[in-house]
């Protein structure tokens, strides 16, 4: 259980003063010292500075646009990278504002790539772009080895993915970008699982792992769910049920996320109820309803209980 | 961070701030925030199936704003009896909270049939009055949320009825401010508070969000302001009272004096901050309260919010881009310079 979480319960019942719950979340190292006060504020003005300060720029960009002339457009947009450039060279990229001035070039990098296509009109399609953006700052999200920027790539290759569909919807099937998406971020998925094993990182940082799974997880329950309505090919109520045994598989019997499984009891009790709306409304009686609404409410009943054994475990350990 | 009871209380013994030599029998895990809103979510589905079981069995009762109550008030019971239960009998408790929130949507139709539109500021009183008494009497944390969402939202609309709804931001994210810096003293009616302090903050940040630009700099820029210049003065100085007071308390209890170089310039970065661009301001100001408590959840929503406003800010057409982009690069060197600030007395104060 949750340490803080714990002794406020403990308060609330009246076992350490409300006068003393300060004291005691500070014994128990849960609140920040100076130390962690100095350190979290470095972060968030450094990281919120820098946002704000690059989001003036491209806004005025986007502002002055019409009376900028192309070759001061180039100069500003190459002068900021090459800036970002300076400070990752001068601050190294293991620390946190080197790292700032990566993010910053990465995302100028696109910027630039924006600026070619519109100034010299190339007629490129979208997904071009994200593509070639993903191409050329793919070495340095390499070697930043940093999990915002990972993630900021993985973003790149689904809104190329995305973008090149939609330009070539004649080649496309209704649910073939669905499948596309879905390989591309349970793959990414895979990999990322398995350098968290290999690295051994540790449980609380795995939120980039959990985000991967909600993508992946929202792609397959869609195909499932178009599967349901339209009656149509079995390969997606197949390819959920192996994507819902790998998820239990993994991450409950070698290792325990509640997080994914309760994204996975989500994803079954929303396709299975659709099943059950499909297949009972259309006998447009109260019986029906009365019967689909207990089996809705008994599905997510007998999920949150399966859900709070495994954090009851948990809990034990 | 996960410690088992044992530990915990003996560090708790050794600092004497707690009494008995063992600790008390482990209690049931906290639910987390994603079961809770998937189960929340799931009771939402519930209950509208319940409506679509009345509206097909008894449609000719649901015509009336009487048989539309009685049948809320049957449900209602039904439900606060089926809450009596223990939490963690889960069907149970997802069947109450769709009975409830089934009766509550009828007791809100009829509310506005029978109020709307010639009386809204009652409707939204009687609507508060009754979402705060379930919130105190129904003991169920999803039903809270849910109870606390509903009075942060009839509280919005009555400060909208009277004409306050610029400011509604600055009130809104005032309050969450303040419950969120008195969770520790008011820790005894923590499931009620806590439920209700989440409430206000989602309230404040989706209106902050909503809100423009009606500021000075809008009446300064474009010469013209959608606001009236008395609710600018009042947002101003709600803003202002929340700055001081949030930012004296955080740092009283960080053992800093507030009126020192650094306590000064924190209030004033975050001050105009919060002024000329509400949402990312009052973000800001979130994450350094929620930090402060060692609340890591509500710190990582504050952030993320700031992006989202961040995101949000583009679109807003109060102001030109270009005073935008100013604004914004402004408030970029001003927190950069504040952390410079700050890192450099550091530096001196523990050179000396």
């Amino acid at each position: 259980m949750n340490a803080r979480h714990k002794i406020l319960e403990w308060a609330e019942e009246g076992r350490i003063a409300s006068g003393q719950l300060a004291a005691a979340l500070k014994t128990c190292k849960l609140l920040p010292d100076q130390h962690g006060w100095l350190q979290f504020l470095d972060r968030l003005l450094l990281g919120l500075g820098t946002l704000l300060l690059v989001s003036g720029i491209i806004f005025f960009f986007a502002a002055n646009w019409d009376g900028i002339g192309r070759f001061t457009r180039f100069a500003l947009v190459e002068a900021a990278f090459l800036v970002c450039l300076l400070l990752l060279w001068r601050l190294g990229s293991t620390s946190l504002a080197g790292q700032a001035a990566l993010a910053g070039a990465v995302l100028l990098t696109g910027v630039l790539l924006a600026l070619v296509g519109q100034t010299y009109q190339t007629g490129a399609d979208n997904w071009e772009l994200f593509f070639a953006w993903s191409l050329l700052v793919f070495p340095w999200v390499a070697l930043g080895k940093n999990s915002i920027l990972w993630l900021i790539w993985l973003g790149l290759i689904n809104l190329c993915t995305i973008t090149y569909a939609r330009a070539h919807q004649g080649l496309f099937w209704e649910d073939d970008l669905l499948w596309l998406l879905f390989s591309i971020n349970t793959l990414a998925l895979v990999l990322w699982q398995k350098l968290a094993d290999l690295e051994h990182i540790p449980a609380n940082a795995h939120w980039p792992i959990r985000l991967l799974a909600t993508a992946s997880g929202a792609c397959i329950t869609l195909l499932a769910l178009q599967a349901v309505v339209d009656s149509a090919s079995t390969a997606s109520i197949m390819a959920w049920l192996i994507w819902l045994g790998t998820i239990y598989y993994v991450y409950r019997r070698q290792r325990v996320d509640l997080y994914i499984l309760t994204g996975g009891v989500l994803s079954i009790v929303v396709t299975t109820s659709v099943f059950f709306t499909q297949h009972l409304l259309t006998r447009n009686s109260v019986f029906s309803l009365v019967l689909l609404t207990m089996l809705v409410l008994g599905l997510s009943a007998a999920g949150g209980w399966w859900l709070r054994k495994i954090l009851e475990e948990m809990h034990r350990q | 961070m996960n410690t088992d009871n044992t530990t915990l209380w003996r560090q708790l013994q050794q600092a004497k701030l707690v009494t008995g030599a063992h600790a008390p029998e482990q209690t049931a895990a906290a639910t987390p925030w994603y079961m809770r809103a998937m189960l929340a979510f799931m009771g939402w589905i519930g209950a509208l199936l319940i409506l679509a079981v009345l509206f097909t069995g008894l449609s000719g009762m649901l015509e009336s704003n009487t048989g539309r109550l009685g049948i809320a008030i049957i449900l209602g019971l039904i439900a606060l009896l089926l809450f009596r239960g223990r939490e963690n009998q889960d069907f149970r408790m997802q069947f109450a909270l769709a009975l409830s929130l089934a009766a509550q949507i009828l007791v809100f139709w009829s509310l506005s049939s029978m109020l709307l539109p010639q009386q809204p500021v009652v409707a939204a009183l009687v609507v508060m009055m009754l979402a705060l008494v379930l919130l105190a009497g129904i003991p169920n944390s999803i039903h809270r949320l849910w109870s606390a969402g509903i009075a942060s939202l009839a509280l919005l609309y009555l400060i909208g009825q009277f004409g306050m709804a610029p400011v509604a931001g600055a009130i809104l994210g005032g309050a969450a401010c303040w419950l969120w810096q008195k969770e520790f003293v008011l820790v005894r009616w923590g499931s009620i508070l806590r439920p209700l302090a989440w409430a206000i903050t989602l309230t404040a940040l989706v209106q902050l969000s909503g809100e423009g630009l009606h500021s000075l700099l809008q009446l300064l820029f474009s010469r013209q302001s959608s606001m009236q210049p008395e609710l600018l003065v009042l947002r101003g100085a709600i803003t202002l009272g929340i700055i001081i007071l949030v930012t004296h308390t955080m740092l009283k209890e960080a053992g800093i004096k507030t009126f020192r170089l650094s306590g000064l310039a924190a209030m004033a970065v975050l001050f105009l901050l919060a002024f000329f661009i509400p949402g990312i301001g009052f973000s800001l100001l979130l994450a350094l309260v929620a930090f402060s408590r060692g609340n890591h959840l509500l710190a990582g929503m504050a952030v993320a919010s700031l992006l989202l406003f961040l995101s949000k800010y583009y679109y807003l057409l109060d102001i030109s881009l270009l005073h935008k982009s100013l604004l914004l690069a402004v408030s970029g060197l001003l927190l950069l310079a504040l952390r410079l600030l700050i890192m450099h007395l550091s530096a001196s104060g523990a050179a000396k």
